[in-house]
């Protein structure tokens, strides 16, 4: 049961973010903490390593065609360093606390599709 | 090293700082900076935006896993269902008007985000 609730989440994230070019970590977390009452960093924690296979894909395709510059070593060396940072923190911040950073994250970005 | 490196390295350390702290791919940080910032044009941002979410989604999964804030059995599924359904929602991309699809959208957003800002209140 739980398998597939998981495959349903992740083919629906799938779906829209391949729609919308919104990012698939922004539907995935709410699903799993307002459906399956998943702790907030615990549904960070499981997106992030989703995000690792549905990325790779993503990255190879882009990588074939061509549009995947080589500046992305570069972004990717400060991405390592940022995330790194802020990952350590997560067991010292409160839960409530990321859930409403998160949620007015998600807020943010829902008005800006709303309104552009 | 030159100024556009800094640059780079920096949207990178703005895109990671909010992918480690979200729990998200940084996509949506990386695609507007390298867009406004680096001058790049929208299929371009895309495809290396995501070249770059791959190593700050591995470390960000390996620090959340290290604190057992992870389960890798869950993560591999979602990762199985995003693939498939990455497929098919870029195929439809092209299908359906996109301008009111975005908009209506957004609105769920929306409604997801207060949800969850009530859920903690």
């Amino acid at each position: 049961m739980s398998i597939l609730t998981f495959l349903v989440i992740g083919l629906f994230t799938g779906i829209i973010s391949g729609m919308m070019g919104v990012g698939g970590g922004l539907i995935m977390i709410p699903a799993m903490v307002l459906f399956m009452s998943i702790p907030q960093s615990m549904a960070q924690g499981i997106s992030l390593a989703a995000i690792v296979p549905i990325s790779l894909m993503g990255a190879w395709v882009h990588f074939k065609k061509g549009g995947l510059k080589k500046d992305a070593i570069w972004i990717g060396l400060g991405a390592v360093v940022g995330a790194s940072i802020t990952s350590s923190i997560i067991p010292y911040m409160p839960i409530s606390t990321l859930k409403i950073i998160f949620s007015l994250v998600l807020l943010y970005f829902a008005l800006r599709m709303i309104l552009k | 090293m030159d100024k556009r490196k800094l640059l780079l390295i920096f949207i990178g350390l703005c895109g990671g700082m909010a992918s480690g702290l979200l729990g998200i791919g940084g996509g949506i940080i990386f695609v507007p900076l390298l867009i406004s910032i680096a001058k790049f044009d929208q299929k371009d941002a895309h495809a290396t935006s995501v070249g770059a979410i791959v190593p700050a989604v591995i470390v960000g999964a390996a620090i959340y896993g290290l604190n057992k804030f992870g389960n890798l059995g869950e993560s591999i599924y979602l990762g199985i269902g995003g693939i498939i359904g990455a497929q098919i929602g870029a195929r439809l991309m092209y299908k359906i008007p996109n301008k009111q699809l975005k908009k209506g959208f957004g609105v769920i957003l929306a409604i997801v985000a207060i949800r969850m800002i009530i859920s903690w209140i």
